[in-house]
């Protein structure tokens, strides 16, 4: 018989109101849940328990919905990366950089189980994985604990340049068309896995990499399984040139007319889209609203872009707009609680205002939205009946203090600092804030020297044959 | 005798490199220091020492220098002021916010602690405290280990709003010179502390709320003392233009023409000046006199960032070349994630990627805030130098791949696998925790000054309104 566990009184639980359809919050109330689901949440529970745990000094908080990640090769570009982009095509990295790091692959592994520790420790209980399959894929995942839906990537062509400034694109139709076969072999054994946490995404890399058939049969497969469709879009301005040149369209409109956008579609970062400062003179302003209209999830990833000196223009006015934006954490770190803090500053700055947007509205991103763009109404929200994904901050931790509004404090101050346990569908995978389920340790000691393997390959994969230090030099000199 | 510590075989260590006058890393090498100085920085030290760490997995950083804090006070507004300001006052929070929130003064330790414990385990080993000056204060940066540039408060005027809107300067002259007065005598004691780890600096608060006779003789008298000297300046759109209102000259413009401004000034924020897109102003001036007359702009993001305002930008400040260095201001007192923001919005500010660098950011956070000091003995890792440093841990999992480990630092791991940090030879934070105060218990009384200093918002307020009306949650709370 499943387990009831009862967080007695906490001092604060963010609940889910359903009347008022927001978030709020619960002074010294109860959260009870047997199993996989919450059983109650409010003051004064009058029934038993096999477990208590004392709520006093706690705040109870929904595990956070992430949209957009690459759990296995995001990490490999760390310490190389963060301050990267090509100067002559708009910053982009996708084109000169994406392809030099390949990890060797024996190190999948470390690289995917060392970004889900760091994203349980933060906080986040539901994870998308847009990936090239591998063998122990679904273990990792499933193993890790955490709610994941693992996206087999495919496209039919690749990005390259021959020189740091053309974009080329590699194409092989036929290469995308069975990757697009194994990927739905994929899903469908995800979706038939017996760890209900694990789930399956039809995953067509980028718009301007696949063929409008790949595209258009990507989204008919994803519809008959039911299941999510994602992919990348207006997430570079030679993006969006490039499918103008090809379609006379912006790319939301192009995947509009393909029929790919829908209430489970998710999109990754949609940035660039014809109403964003950097695309000049685009004649419509329709993208916003046709993703509004379809019911499309935009996932936002502010950290990484804004590392690049880019900023969605904005959050706030794409939710205004009636878009539902979610947050992703696209690669490293992996720490949805910054991510949320980024998203709610980086759209201030866009807004040129402190009322630009509030943390109110991105926490919504960060769980019931996100929940949205999975088809989810039992996630990223604290109500009887919904997933046992909660996680446990500690408010006596002293960068919560003064605890007054204690969700401010969380993204503001404290972030992961302050999360003490996380449970997954009622398992608890965070405790004292280290990881129960993954050896962080362990995969964490193993990274460096992958990546200086995955270096000897760059020379051979740069147009200019620069090697690894030349193509990503340090941020100090070294000095022998 | 004063012991030797020797750090040997330290994976990377973060030196002083004079021929570049730069940073630069040094891999498997030592760094020795005896009492408050260090001894050596470089490969293959042959003495002895009577302390010696294993440097395998570690690295050194020169402690970080926040030129802009207000250590005692600021932290009472977390959990209320993170996203406020004044609608109808052009996104300042001087008039109407900022003097609704008052500690009573048992509560001023516990503030300070809790800013202090968070500045030393972010590897921040000297800061300017800017501050009105009370009984404890000196203890309590004696006791916290930190070195401190002590910055005591004084003006001709205090700031209000009768309305919401009107922005009120309440001018009292002779409570102005009479805080001056006191400050110098305070100024003075300190700079006769035999150790040196603390010391004064002049402080006239804000260019608006000071006379122009204040500001002259508050930078005679730092320069009659050789002490540095600070202001906030050019922090809000309102001040620019009262300041053009009262003298038809900017900010910055206004402070040279006292004399003001020298190699020996640094002022807080520098946000708008002239050439700020959002005051459209026609001059270009404010940044060539900061070029010319060698003061240092104190930069501090993170509260910048979180009113949506920018700092455009340090690269194109540099590239004038007025220097910047950077301050925490408010909470949370992390340097290395203050480094970040300042990093981060600077290429936001440019749209490029390319124009700043972390290790850019990096030096101004150690070098440039030394230079302003007037300290080459500050924000490096030399022989002869402070032994301000800072032991962090390479191995720590959010430093992984390691690789760039100033990099891994900045952009991931922040504070978390800082293990050590001293303050003129002396250890002030193991294993993560500050040994020198009680972080945790300050947190709580912190909390306790709070809700007392919220009882009586209503009567500070101009239209005295409660707590959570001025402040609301984020989220509704429901009853």
């Amino acid at each position: 018989m499943a387990e009831t566990c009862w967080i007695k009184n906490a001092s604060y639980v963010v609940a889910w109101d359903a009347d008022e359809q927001c978030h709020v919050y619960l002074r010294d109330a109860d959260l009870v849940f047997t199993g996989d689901r919450i059983e109650f949440v409010g003051k004064g529970y009058k029934g038993t328990a096999d477990t208590i745990v004392d709520g006093y000094d706690r705040m109870v908080m929904p595990g956070m919905v992430n949209t957009h990640t690459h759990l296995s090769t995001a990490t490999k570009t760390k310490g190389t990366w963060e301050e990267l982009g090509s100067p002559l095509m708009y910053m982009s990295t996708l084109f000169e950089y994406m392809s030099l790091i390949q990890l060797p692959e024996d190190a999948v592994d470390d690289y995917c189980k060392y970004a889900l520790a760091e994203l349980l420790k933060s906080g986040c209980t539901t994870v998308i994985d847009m990936h090239s399959d591998y063998p122990s894929w679904f273990d990792n995942l499933v193993t890790s604990g955490i709610r994941a839906y693992a996206a087999p990537g495919y496209a039919s062509a690749r990005y390259h340049t021959p020189d740091g400034h053309t974009l080329g694109y590699d194409w092989n139709e036929p290469a995308g068309v069975t990757g697009f076969k194994r990927a739905l072999e994929i899903v469908d054994a995800a979706e038939k896995h017996p760890s209900d946490r694990l789930r399956g995404v039809v995953y067509p890399a980028q718009v301007d990499t696949c063929t409008p058939e790949l595209l258009r049969d990507s989204a008919a497969a994803a519809r008959e399984r039911d299941v999510v469709l994602c992919t990348h879009v207006e997430q570079s301005c030679h993006e969006f040139r490039e499918i103008a040149l090809r379609h006379g369209k912006t790319s939301v409109e192009y995947l509009a007319d393909l029929g790919f956008l829908g209430p489970k579609t998710i999109l990754g970062h949609v940035i660039f889209t014809d109403q964003h400062s950097w695309i000049h003179q685009w004649p419509g302003r329709d993208d916003i609203r046709l993703l509004a209209e379809s019911g499309t999830t935009v996932a936002h990833c502010p950290c990484v872009i804004m590392r690049r000196g880019i900023l969605l223009e904005s959050l706030q006015s794409y939710r205004d707009a009636g878009v539902n934006v979610g947050i992703g954490t696209d690669i490293f770190p992996h720490n949805m609680i910054e991510e949320l803090r980024w998203a709610n500053v980086g759209c201030k700055i866009a807004e040129g205002s402190q009322w630009g947007t509030s943390l109110a509205a991105v926490f919504e991103a960060a769980t019931v939205n996100g929940a949205k763009a999975f088809g989810r109404e039992d996630l990223g929200r604290l109500e009887a009946g919904c997933k046992a994904d909660i996680v446990v901050v500690d408010l006596a931790h002293p960068s919560m203090e003064p605890t007054r509004d204690p969700l401010a404090c969380l993204v503001f101050s404290a972030a992961e600092r302050a999360v003490r346990d996380v449970y997954v569908d009622g398992v608890k995978v965070v405790g004292d804030g280290e990881v129960l389920t993954i050896d962080i340790e362990k995969a964490a000691s193993r990274l460096r020297a992958a990546q200086q393997r995955a270096f000897e390959g760059v020379p051979k994969r740069d147009w200019a044959n620069r090697t690894a230090d030349q193509a990503f030099p340090m941020s100090l000199p070294v000095k022998e | 005798m004063v012991p030797t510590t020797w750090i040997k075989n330290a994976g990377c260590v973060v030196a002083w490199d004079e021929e570049t006058n730069g940073h630069i890393y040094l891999n498997d090498a030592d760094v020795v220091f005896t009492g408050d100085r260090i001894d050596f920085v470089g490969k293959g030290y042959d003495g002895a020492a009577e302390e010696v760490i294993d440097g395998h997995e570690r690295m050194v950083i020169p402690g970080l220098i926040s030129l802009h804090t207000h250590a005692t006070h600021i932290t009472r507004g977390k959990g209320m002021n993170e996203e406020i300001d004044s609608k109808l006052m052009f996104n300042t929070t001087l008039f109407e916010i900022n003097p609704l929130l008052a500690l009573e003064p048992q509560y001023f330790t516990a503030s300070f602690e809790c800013a202090v414990s968070e500045l030393l385990r972010s590897g921040c080993t000297t800061m300017v405290e800017m501050t009105n000056p009370y009984p404890e204060w000196i203890d309590n940066v004696e006791r916290s280990g930190i070195r401190a540039y002590l910055a005591p408060h004084f003006s001709s005027s205090r700031y209000y709003t009768p309305n919401g809107h009107s922005m009120c300067y309440e001018w009292d002259e002779a409570k102005g010179r009479r805080q001056f007065k006191e400050a110098l005598k305070l100024i003075d004691e300190i700079e006769k502390r035999p150790d040196g780890r603390i010391r004064g600096m002049v402080y006239p608060a804000q260019v608006d709320s000071c006379t122009e006779d204040l500001m002259r003789d508050a930078a005679a008298a730092a320069r009659e003392r050789g002490v540095p000297l600070t202001t906030h300046c050019a922090q809000s759109v309102v001040e620019f233009r009262e300041m053009m209102h009262r003298h038809g000259k900017t900010p910055v413009e206004w402070l040279h023409g006292l004399g003001f401004l020298g190699p020996d000034v640094s002022l807080g924020h520098v946000l708008f000046p002239d050439e700020a897109p959002k005051l459209h102003w026609p001059t270009r001036n404010d940044l060539p006199i900061l070029a010319e007359t060698g003061a240092t702009v104190a930069h501090c993001p993170v509260i910048q960032a979180r009113r949506g305002r920018l700092l455009h930008s340090i690269a194109s400040y540099k590239e004038k070349g007025v220097k910047v260095a950077i301050g925490t201001d408010t909470f949370p007192h992390n340097m290395i994630d203050e480094i970040r923001w300042a990093t981060v919005m600077c290429k936001v500010a440019t749209e490029d990627t390319h124009s700043i660098t972390a290790a850019d950011t990096f030096h101004a956070a150690t070098v440039v805030a030394a230079d302003a000091l007037g300290r080459p003995d500050l924000g490096r890792l030399a022989a002869g130098a402070k032994a301000d440093l800072v032991l962090i841990d390479l191995g720590h999992p959010l430093m992984q791949p390691a690789r760039d480990p100033l990099r891994s630092l900045i952009f991931s791991a922040l504070d978390a696998p800082i293990l050590r940090v001293y303050v003129d030879g002396r250890q002030v934070v193991e294993d993560g925790e500050v040994t020198t105060m009680d972080h945790r218990a300050a947190a709580a009384r912190l909390d306790e000054g709070q809700q007392r200093a919220i009882a009586t918002i209503p009567e500070r307020d101009w239209g005295g309104r409660s707590c959570d009306e001025i402040f609301p949650r984020c989220l509704p709370t429901k009853h």
